[in-house]
């Protein structure tokens, strides 16, 4: 079975795994990452952290539309998504956003994806210290090594349907008989039974 | 079959709970015998096989008071039926598809967005 995959994202970013595309806004703004993750909690406390869904329910092989919002410039951004019950959710990007506080995200479910409810959401924490450049993988002070999630939302997946097949599982309705269901409905609608 | 191709594939399309539900009834209601097994075999193989079924949900009939409300201003009758199916079409932000022309004017009034699909 295929992956979910995030198929495009809006908005200014830069993957994590190159923070030589990032780190510098870091020493530019002079913001220390403590105060990063304070902002962090900030967020997620007042639950300004959200991941939301555009629909609730979408086929196997389409595309769903997620808004994620309340992000904490300058803090590691992850968006996972996955189905329930089939284990812990993948990682389908780990970004920094350096300005904006709101993304908008294009997933794509594969054709192959198994029916269910899947969950997508995003986690934040601060970068903790770097140096020269590259994260230096430590806590930028004790305790500063929360992970912070947000807001969940859950789309329900419906089995790709191969057309052919499905106009071919069943026997078409002959017209005088479809038109006898419908005139039942009629008349029950009418109360004429 | 050729509109639901042009639209993306029975993948792409639900139907009511609504709706779902007074086709069985109109099929319960037929003589007994073999035409009626028949008729809901094929019923229930169509709806197993891929057609999403939306239900009536608590937005949806918060959506039914207000649309209703409105449709009855404007001077528009309907069944408890077809408002039903609008208001989870509303809820939803789907597209109504239908040959029926309450919808036309549930679209005029309520915002209802509506394709006429003659069978």
């Amino acid at each position: 079975m295929s992956n979910l995959a995030i198929e495009n994202l809006q908005g200014a970013y830069a993957p994590y795994e190159e923070p030589e595309r990032w780190a510098p806004q870091f020493e530019e703004r002079k913001i220390s990452p403590y105060r990063v993750g304070q902002y962090i909690l900030a967020n997620h406390r007042a639950g300004n952290f959200r991941t939301e869904t555009a629909k609730d329910s979408a086929v196997a092989g389409s595309r769903v539309h997620l808004k994620i919002s309340g992000i904490t410039p300058l803090a590691a951004l992850a968006i996972l998504g996955g189905r329930l019950n089939d284990g812990p959710p993948e990682a389908l990007d780990k970004i920094v956003v350096p300005f904006e506080d709101s993304l908008d995200v294009l997933a794509r479910i594969p054709e192959d994806a198994e029916a269910g409810t899947y969950a997508f959401f995003a986690q934040q924490w601060e970068v903790g210290v770097y140096r020269q450049g590259q994260p230096a993988g430590l806590p930028a002070y004790p305790g500063g090594s929360l992970i912070y999630v947000s807001k969940v939302s859950t789309l329900e997946v419906r089995p790709h349907t191969d057309d052919e097949a499905f106009w071919g599982s069943f026997q078409p309705w002959p017209e005088e008989d479809a038109e006898e269901v419908r005139e039942n409905i009629r008349r029950m609608r009418r109360n004429l039974f | 079959m050729a509109r639901v191709r042009e639209a993306g594939g029975i993948g792409v399309l639900s139907v009511s709970a609504i709706s779902v539900a007074e086709l069985y009834l109109g099929i319960a209601i037929l003589p007994e015998g073999r035409r009626k097994v028949s008729l809901l075999a094929s019923f229930d193989i169509a709806l197993t096989g891929g057609i999403d079924v939306r239900p009536f949900s608590g937005a949806a009939a918060k959506i039914y008071g207000t649309a209703g409300a409105a449709l009855k201003s404007a001077g528009v009758s309907y069944s408890f039926q077809d408002l039903a199916i609008a208001s989870i079409a509303l809820a939803e932000d789907r597209i109504m598809v239908s040959n029926d022309r309450f919808f036309e004017e549930a679209a005029r009034v309520c915002g209802l967005r509506f394709e006429r699909w003659e069978p």
